[in-house]
Parts: C-alpha cells; structure tokens; sequence
C-alpha cells in the first residue's frame, strides 16, 4: 500500500457511520494529514483556527441533508 | 562517517591536548578505572546531545553543566575544547566557555545532528535501561527505529485537534444549557414534537400577529410574539397587569433549580477537592522540580511521588491535564444550573418589582413577609454568578420561596384573559427557547461528530502505527535473537522478543521464553548478568538497523556484570554482525581486553591502553604499549609489591591465551584449577615444547629459536622467586620490580617477529602443523612436543 493509500482509507474507515462529516471536511482532513499534522507539533492557536475551519466544513451541509437526516 | 580521531583539551580528565586515534578502524581501548577512557565517550555525547552529558545531569553540576565539563585542574585562561575528525578529515570542532555555553565550527556540525545517541553509545550504566525503562520508554526509544515519527506527530496533533474542536464550541457548557432547555420544554410542552411546538408558535402568531402573517421563521415569530403580548399585557387593565405578573412571578421551578445547583455543587466538590489537594501540592513542587529537571535524568513527580524519568514526565503531565480537563465537565452544568437560577431570580425581582403588582405587595409587607420583600430587593442575582454556596442557597429558597407561593396564590383567582396572557407568554419564551436551542443543537451535534470522526482517525492511525511496529519489531526480534544465540548457546532462555503489548498505545516492551515458560517481561526471571547481556543485544540489534553503516557504536565498559565465558563471546558477536562497522571498546577489563587484542583480526581492530590516570594536571595519557604493562609500571613509585603483583597476573592472563593459541597441551586438572593455571605452569611446558616448536628462519631453512627459550626462562625464574614473594605480601624492591616487568614484557614480545611485527599465529604456514608471522621468519609447529 503507497503512503496516499493507507491515508485514504484511514479517513475513510473513521468517516464511516458519520454522515454529518461532509466531503469538505475529508478533503481538508487529508490534507492537513499529508502535509502540516505529519511535519511537527502544531501550536495551539493553529490547531484552534484548524477546528473553527473544520466546524464550518461541517455547518456547511445543506440544510435539506440535515431534514433528511 | 567513521570517527578518525576524538581530541580533548581541559575537557573532563584530560588536561593538555590528548588525542583517541582510531583511524577509522574499530578500536579496543584498555584503562583501569579512572584512567579517563569515558571522557572520549562524554565527548561525543556532548556533540551529539547539544551540550549535555546524561549522567552530569544533576543538582551539583550548574545549568550548563559548567562545573562539570571542564578539568577541575584547568589553569586560568584556558577552555575545554573538543575536537571529532572524521574520515576524509572533516572536523567539528566545540569551545567551551566557562559559564558552559559552547560554540561549534566546522561542517560536520549539522551532519552529527542526525546521530542517534542511543543507537551510537552504550555505556555501562545504561546497558540493562532499557529493559529497565517503562513500556512507554521503550516506545520512545524505538520510535526512530519504526521510521513512525511522522504518524506519531499527526496522532498526537489530531488527538489535541479533536480537544480544540470540543474547546472553540465551548460544547461542555453548550450540552448543560442544552440539558435546561430541555427540561424548560418538558415543562412547556409535554412529550410534542417539534413540529407541534412549531405548530402551537403558529397558532400564537396567527391569534397575537395576524397582520405578520408572512413571517414564517420560527425564530423571527417568537420575537414578533414577545412583543405582541407585552403590548397587549401593557393595554389590558391594571387587574389583568397585576395578574399576569403574579402569575409570571409564580412560574419558576426555583426549588428545582436551587436542587441542580446544590447537586451540581455536590459534585464538582467530590471530583475537585481531591484534585485541588493534588495541584496544590504541585505548585509548591513546582519550582524546586523544574529547577531538578534541568539536570536530573529521572526526578519524583511532584503529583504521585513517583520517581520518573524526564521523557515520561511529559506523558505524565498530559495525564494530568485530561484530568482536569474532565473536571470542566461538571463545572459546565453547575454553570449552566447557576445561570438558570440567576435568570429565574432576576424575572422574579422583575415581576414582583412592577408597579402593577406594588399595591400586592404592600399589603403582603406588612405581614410575615417583609423580610423575604427586603431580601428579594437587596437580592442582585448577577452575584449568584461569582458566589452560589450552600449559605446562599438556602436563603433563596428560604426567603423567596414563600414570595413564589404568595404570588402562586394570589393568581389562582385570576380573569381567564389574564390567565390565557400569562400561559401564552410562558408558551412563547419556552418555544423560542426550544427552537433557539435546536440552532444550538445542530451545532453541537456537529462539533460533537467532528470531534469523534477525528478521535476515530486518530486512532485509525494508532492501528496503522501498530501495524507497521510489528514489522519492523519482528525484524529487530530477529537480530536480537540471533545475537542472543550467539552469546547464550544452549541457554534454556529462548525466543527473545520485543513486543506491542495489548491494550496500550505508544508500548513496546521484551518477552522471552524462560525454560519452556513464556515471560512477559525479562525482569520476572532473568539475573542481571542476563539482563545487561540481554540489553546488549538490544542495543546492537537497534544499532544494526542505523541506515548509515559508516556510524561508530561505542560499548564503553558493558561487560562488567558478564562472566567469562558469555564476555568471551563478545568478540565473535562483534566479527560476525559488525563487521563492516567501526566499533569502539572501552574497558578497564584488563582480562579481556587481552582475549580481544588475541581474538580481533587486527586488519580491522586496533588495540590500545591508556596509563593509569596521576593527577588532573597531568590528565589523560596513552600507553605507548599494547600491552598492559605499564598498569603495574604505574606502581613502582609507591607499592612495587603491587608492581610486580600486577606483572605476575598480567602473565598469567596473557601466557594462558597464548597457549590456547598455540595449542599447548597441560595435564588436566580438577575443576576450575584448570582455568586458574599460572605462567609459571604455562612457561614451563612453553620452555620444553619450545625446543621443538618455535622456530626461526636461519637461511632456507628453519631452527630452533633459542634467544625465545632464554627469554622464557629468564622470565619464568623470576616469576618463581619474585612476583610469589610479591604476591605473598614479602618485600620486593623497586629495581626487582622493575627487572621482574622487563623480563615479563620482553618475554611476551617474543611472540611477535622483529621483521614484521606479527604475532607467530598471525597465519597458517604452508603445513596445516605450523603457523606464522606474516612474513614467516618465525613460526610455531602444533603438537610436536607430545609428536616426539
């Protein structure tokens, strides 16, 4: 398995039974896990300004998802 | 990149300029204790670890280790300065200055960085550490071995990503408030849906807003709700007011919501007070602690007592803070309870403080109810925010209570419009509640699957780290087992591995196979002999697996705890593994480092000794000798017994390896009397097998080397007469001594051949019965005596 391959499989595996989690939110997961989360420790203010971006990934699910959910 | 040499100046033992030459090859450095071998060690792991010795780490040698690094001799001045040369003569050069802040020069500088301490020097009180280690400092250590850094970085970073995610929400506090609005439904509403609530908002905006009737957001109706039923309570009739504003007042759970109070204080008092009488006997630790840390290898936590090494410390204190960050939990809800309590009293101060209600209250003043009237208007509910103790709980309940009560009763006999007002009002702010909590809801919702997801990822990578451990794990397994095999033929301890123990993230820890029985750890059977030759293994299991071959391994004084026959093995383990490596040996062992100088293939290994160390002036020397005469030239001075004591073992050791070499036959004797022979016994049948055996080139041909057997007899008589009587405690003088050396020393040297340097058994000569120097001018014949 190349290093891309376990990676998406990984996120794959955790975003299972979560369907809040929106593609938004796996594209930047992955990215961040390919670049800056595997060079070095992240400062708290980073990690911070991560989340907040993360969060609005997931608000952004359209609204007719969230009355079907 | 192979070390050439290692120079000292004022640098620990040694004092002028003083210079560790291997020359690229592998080296065996002989010293009696003291004589300053580890300061060549300290050396490079000064280089390596920016500056820091581990075991200088301590209270009394300063910050910067400045009272520890430099010769206690060094005249003012001077500085300690270490120099490393590598092949192809690059140099790194270090200054120290004397509050111990250094500077580096030379290119190598930024290449040594790279050098794993651990997997380059093994010292001898570090040999059984890591079996001794934690499994969580076994993990660390093997961490660069696994090639995981990089995704143990990203599951750590993930694991405080999922923390800032649960932190910007604020979702503690957002699920206690969530828990209020919850029950304020509950009491609104019943067991409705959604849907019905929002159906009921719809009826209210319909009957008090008809002229809205195109709002449709909930939200934006209740608003418009609010406002239509305060103006229409403002515009009914003084009774209806007062009515509605008793009945309003009437309303609060306040005895429900002082009990969520109390609990919630109840609880946060079990999980805080233990934990608060933890941290404050942390804070008064702290400054004593840190200012330990900084030069202990392992110091006692603060928090437990324990002793625990610094890299565990740091584990240790993120466990302490998901201790308290379990505690924000329950301070959430006694928040959240407290802000409801506080918004309950301030409605009450309201409603009860209108002038429609003034006239209610006036009469009820001047009852029993005065105090409870006075304390309601000295009451500011904010204050409940800062202060919300058991004292003022009670209060509220028992002064504004009965307020509630009053008010309850007083609005039993209400009109029905003012009844309908009341109850829709109610209705109205529960909803918006209700549907401004949903907003909230969704939100949490999200931030909660965000947190999990990423929880869930990061232990997705945990499995992904394990998963490759066993790889690599397997394959260390392999070489400690062969290493193993080698040192402890025929052992009954087997099948010596590392392994990830279950349940345990970030561990790793060593089992073994102990007559039969699996061990999980080596420590339950194993004796320290096994367990330092078991961290031998390890540590040249760890080392094998360095990517760049050309990287020295220095095994400064390991064996110390080995008995003869496992030591003995070493330099086979060595030849066989690290062949193609340059090895560094230090040791006072003078024993074996004379098995070594006869084992090692000198075409890879150079053996040398230091001088017993005189004084910190005088520092660090080498012996110009291979041999380790010079160890008892060293007590002529003062105890030429002990001189000559020295020499007299010193023969015995190395006449007992040459006759192993050259395969001399003794009669056997019972037990260890045959291990424990002494030159005398080996001198005597050398003397009479060397007449036939050792021999000198004399033209074409071959004789007997008679200046070898003088030699020997020369030596084995004043064994007999001298060093017995210097052994036994009688006199001996110094000019006896002297000669006793001499004699020993050039005895010895007969073995090795004028012309070329070698030793007689440096090579098979053309019979399979003879063996020679290098350029055959003197060789021996196996077996002729007992032949003849």
């Amino acid at each position: 398995m190349s290093d891309g391959d376990w990676i998406t499989q990984r996120i794959a595996a955790a975003k299972a039974d979560r369907p809040l989690v929106t593609q938004a939110v796996l594209a930047r997961i992955e990215e961040l896990l390919r670049g800056r989360l595997s060079e070095g420790e992240v400062s708290r203010g980073d990690l911070t300004t991560i989340a907040k971006d993360l969060l609005a990934k997931m608000a952004s699910v359209p609204p007719e998802a969230e009355v079907n959910r | 990149m192979r070390i050439k040499a290692i120079s000292l100046s004022w640098f620990r033992g040694a004092a002028d300029p003083v210079s560790f030459e291997p020359g690229c090859k592998s080296i065996v450095v002989y010293g009696v204790n003291g004589s300053g071998k580890s300061s060549f060690v300290d050396a490079l792991e000064y280089a390596l670890k920016d500056g820091r010795i581990g075991h200088l780490a301590h209270e009394y040698s300063g910050k910067r280790q400045e009272r520890a690094v430099p010769n206690t001799h060094m005249p003012a001045g001077r500085k300690p300065e270490l120099s490393i040369t590598f092949a192809e003569d690059s140099e790194l050069k270090i200054e120290i200055q004397r509050d111990g802040t250094c500077s580096r020069s030379g290119g190598e500088a930024a290449a040594l960085g790279t050098w794993d301490y651990r997997r380059t020097v093994l010292r001898q009180d570090e040999v059984a550490a890591f079996i001794h280690d934690t499994k969580g400092g076994k993990y660390s250590a093997l961490l660069p071995l696994l090639g995981l850094q990089s995704l143990e970085v990203a599951a750590e970073n993930l694991r405080q990503l999922a923390k800032s995610a649960g932190e910007v929400t604020r979702l503690g506090e957002t699920k206690a408030h969530l828990k209020q609005v919850n029950e304020k439904r509950t009491a609104a509403f019943g067991t409705d849906t959604d849907d019905q609530i929002l159906a009921k908002i719809g009826e209210l905006h319909a009957k008090y807003c008809a002229d809205k009737a195109a709002t449709t957001d909930p939200l934006s109706r209740c608003k418009e709700l609010k406002t239509a039923l305060d103006t229409r309570i403002a515009e009914s009739t003084a009774d209806q007011r007062r009515h509605v504003a008793l009945q309003e007042a009437s309303a609060p759970g306040l005895k429900g919501q002082v009990t969520a109070v109390r609990e919630a204080n109840a609880r946060l008092a079990g999980a805080v007070e233990p934990l608060i009488t933890e941290k404050l006997e942390v804070l008064q630790s702290t400054g004593a602690f840190v200012d330990r840390l900084a030069d202990e290898k392992e110091v006692m936590c603060p928090a437990c007592g324990r002793a625990i090494s610094v890299d565990a410390f740091q584990a240790h204190v993120e466990a302490e803070r998901e201790r308290l960050h379990e505690i924000i939990v329950p301070f959430d809800t006694r928040k959240a309870a407290i802000a409801t309590l506080c918004d309950t009293v301030k409605s009450l101060k309201s409603n009860l403080g209108k002038a429609d209600v003034q006239a209610w209250r006036d009469e009820l003043a001047k009852g029993p109810l005065a105090d409870n009237f006075a304390y309601l208007d000295a009451t500011n509910a904010e204050d409940l925010r800062a202060s919300c103790g058991e004292e003022r709980l009670k209060a509220i309940e028992d002064r504004l209570s009965p307020l509630i009560q009053a008010a309850q009763s007083a609005s039993k006999d209400a009109p029905p419009e003012a009844k309908q007002l009341s109850t829709d009002k109610q209705t109205v702010e529960a909803g918006d509640a209700v549907i401004g909590g949903k907003q909230q809801a969704i939100a949490a919702e999200h931030a909660e699957v965000l947190v999990s997801f990423i929880e869930s990822l990061e232990q997705g990578i945990r499995d992904e780290i394990r998963l490759r451990s066993h790889t690599v794990i397997d394959e260390i397994s392999a070489d400690i087992q062969a290493m193993w095999a080698i040192l402890h033929p025929g052992d009954a301890i087997e099948n010596v591995r590392l392994y990830l123990p279950k349940g345990a993230d970030k561990a790793i820890d060593v089992g073994l196979k102990f007559h039969g029985v699996k061990q999980d750890s080596p420590r339950l059977t194993l004796s320290e002999g096994y367990r330092n030759s078991l961290g031998l293994c390890i540590f040249l299991a760890m080392a094998k697996r360095e990517a760049d071959k050309d990287r020295p391994v220095f095994l400064d004084d390991v064996v110390v705890s080995l008995d003869r026959n496992h030591r003995g093995m070493i330099a086979g383990l060595l030849e066989r593994e690290f062949s193609g490596r340059q090895v560094v040996i230090l040791t006072h062992d003078r024993e074996w480092y004379t098995e070594l100088r006869q084992q090692l293939d000198a075409k890879n290994w150079v053996c040398k000794a230091l001088l017993p160390y005189e004084t910190p002036d005088v520092g660090i020397r080498w012996s110009h000798r291979t041999t380790t005469f010079d160890d008892a030239r060293a007590q002529l001075k003062d105890r030429p017994d002990s001189a000559g004591n020295d020499a007299r073992k010193i023969m015995d050791v190395e006449l007992a390896l040459i006759a192993e070499r050259l395969q001399i036959r003794l009669p056997y004797l019972r037990a260890d009397k045959n291990d424990r022979r002494t030159a005398h016994e080996f001198l005597e049948r050398l003397i009479a097998d060397g007449r036939r055996c050792f021999q000198k080139r004399v033209g074409k041909g071959y004789d007997s080397h008679q200046e070898v057997l003088d030699s020997f007899e020369d030596a084995d008589r004043l064994l007999v007469s001298w060093a017995n009587r210097a052994a036994h405690g009688f006199d001996m003088v110094r000019p006896e001594a002297v000669k006793l050396i001499d004699v020993c020393e050039k005895a010895l040297e007969c073995f090795k051949c004028s012309s070329c340097g070698k030793p007689v058994w440096f090579a098979n000569a053309e019979g399979p019965e003879f063996i020679q120097c290098e350029c055959g001018e003197i060789r021996w014949r196996y077996g002729k005596a007992q032949d003849d």
